[in-house]
């Protein structure tokens, strides 16, 4: 795999591409290099948010440090000061960068980083060279959905358990066919989480699910057998859920995240014991 | 206000919220503080801005429930009482989780911070206020000895929302401070012996059995 991180951002209306390489040095933005020298376009906030998120996340801007000065980002963004005051405050909410007057921007240590806001999961999973970030994700994930898996088996409606049957009878359906597959298992979940009834397991759960299934690293390999076992899984966690036994639904809900998980992890990077 | 309706489901799934002068008449404010409003609404993942068919409002499992505002909205709304009980539960199983880890990960040193927390509440059970304090530090250095940068941040995150609402907080008292000095003991053992499974249920129950104690309204089901 490549050591160097790049991050590629689509510019809108202008479609012109502006990409970095934290690791490069550059005139005098640490961090921020820019390998595409050219006239300052206008950036959206968004994108500028996005950026210095993924500045900050892949550590090129250390904890501790400084963020350049305002003028200094406005120019190399091409946007004005007022954009970036803006964009700075976004990435101070979460809870990134400590704004102080006079002092500056600085960084934050890790643990005050707000792990669920959208935009900087997306980035430590984009970053997340040795899968720690995901195995943590999977282990979360695993729990927050055994939890609701038995307050499933506990109080799902027979529609419910109808709607979880006819994505269960996709999942055996479609073996052969891996995008059919996935996303009935995607849905699968889904279903289990809605008939929970808890809203803040469903929509944490949801957050990391979501994010976890936008990285390529997340999908991993899949080895030969996958779908079956991950079908016959399903399958028990299923019949758990039908005959209303919370404990089974419980344990096969979360046995079934971390070994799934497991199984197409990247095989050539140890797991972390963390 | 805006948060309320939504999250109150007056404004159902995938309808669109009236027009920008409309609100603005309704609730007597000026346009631009209802099109800053809408901008938050849709930083908290209540609402969605879709070409030509106005701003829809998304379904609940989009919705950003760990921010203070949405949170407070929920917590008014008469499912509040829900809503914490859910807070409750999952911090109990994550941190649970995490005591786990602890128990097999911590070392002497972990063990000698966390004893010292455990005295220093000893000490302080006559005044409540800064006992609530200790014992926050208390369930973070035990999560602190368990790794796992990614969970303690998610549940700081859950907890410290969860600590802003007076709902969930409550008074302290003298009384629930001994009590939950008491069950911190039994937690405190269970890491000392190396015990998973047991330092695992002792915190679930106290953080179950804390919340009980406090819980508003203990007589309705």
């Amino acid at each position: 795999m490549s050591g160097t991180a790049q991050h590629v951002i689509r510019l809108r209306p202008t479609r012109r591409v502006l990409a970095y390489t934290p690791a490069m040095p550059s005139d005098g933005v640490p961090g921020l290099a820019l390998t595409e020298k050219r006239t300052p376009t206008p950036m959206l906030g968004v994108a500028v948010v996005e950026t210095l998120v993924d500045v900050i996340v892949s550590g090129g801007v250390a904890v501790g440090d400084l963020l350049p000065p305002e003028g200094t980002l406005s120019e190399h963004f091409g946007v004005s000061r007022t954009v970036i005051r803006e964009s700075v405050k976004r990435i101070e909410e979460k809870g990134l960068v400590t704004i102080a007057r006079g002092r500056g921007t600085s960084v934050r240590p890790r643990r005050e980083w707000n792990i669920l806001d959208p935009v900087v999961l997306a980035a430590l999973i984009r970053h997340d060279e040795s899968l720690s970030v995901l195995d943590e994700l999977s282990i979360v994930r695993a729990q927050l959905e055994a939890v609701m898996a038995a307050e499933a088996a506990s109080r799902r409606s027979d529609a419910e358990l109808r709607d979880l049957e006819a994505h269960l009878a996709r999942m055996r359906d479609s073996l052969a066919d891996e995008t059919a597959f996935r996303a009935a298992d995607v849905a699968f979940h889904e279903a289990v989480m809605a008939s929970s009834g808890n809203r803040l397991a469903e929509s944490i759960a949801h957050i990391l699910f979501e994010r976890a299934l936008e990285s390529t690293r997340y999908h991993g390999v899949d080895p030969a057998d996958n779908f079956r076992i991950t079908l016959a899984e399903h399958e028990a966690i299923f019949a758990a859920i039908a005959s209303g036994d919370a404990v089974a639904a419980q344990s096969t809900m979360n046995r079934h995240i971390v070994d799934a998980w497991q199984r197409r992890r990247s095989p050539t990077r140890p797991a972390t014991k963390d | 206000m805006l948060i309320e309706a939504v999250v109150s489901n007056r404004m159902p799934v995938g309808s669109a919220l009236p027009a920008e002068g409309t609100l603005a008449d309704q609730f007597a404010v000026s346009r631009s503080t209802v099109r800053e409003a809408v901008k938050l609404l849709e930083a908290r993942g209540l609402v969605e801005v879709r070409q030509g068919l106005g701003t829809l409002v998304r379904p609940s499992e989009e919705w950003d429930l760990l921010s203070a505002d949405v949170l407070a909205a929920m917590v008014r709304h008469e499912q509040g009482l829900a809503v914490l009980d859910e807070l409750v539960e999952l911090r109990s199983s994550l941190e649970s989780m995490l005591a786990a880890k602890a128990a097999v990960r911590a070392s002497p040193q972990d063990i000698a911070e966390i004893e010292d927390l455990f005295r220093r509440m000893e000490a302080t059970i006559v005044r409540p206020h800064d006992f609530i304090e200790i014992d926050a530090a208390f369930h973070e250095r035990i999560m602190r000895a368990a790794g796992s940068r990614l969970v303690r941040s998610i549940v700081k995150t859950v907890h410290d929302q969860a600590r802003s609402s007076f709902l969930y907080s409550g008074t302290p008292t003298v009384e629930s401070c001994r009590s939950a000095n008491a069950e911190h003991r039994l937690v405190l053992d269970r890491l000392r012996d190396g015990d998973s499974a047991g330092a695992a249920a002792t915190i679930a129950d106290h953080i179950t059995h804390a919340w009980q104690r406090r819980r508003p309204g203990v007589d309705d089901a």
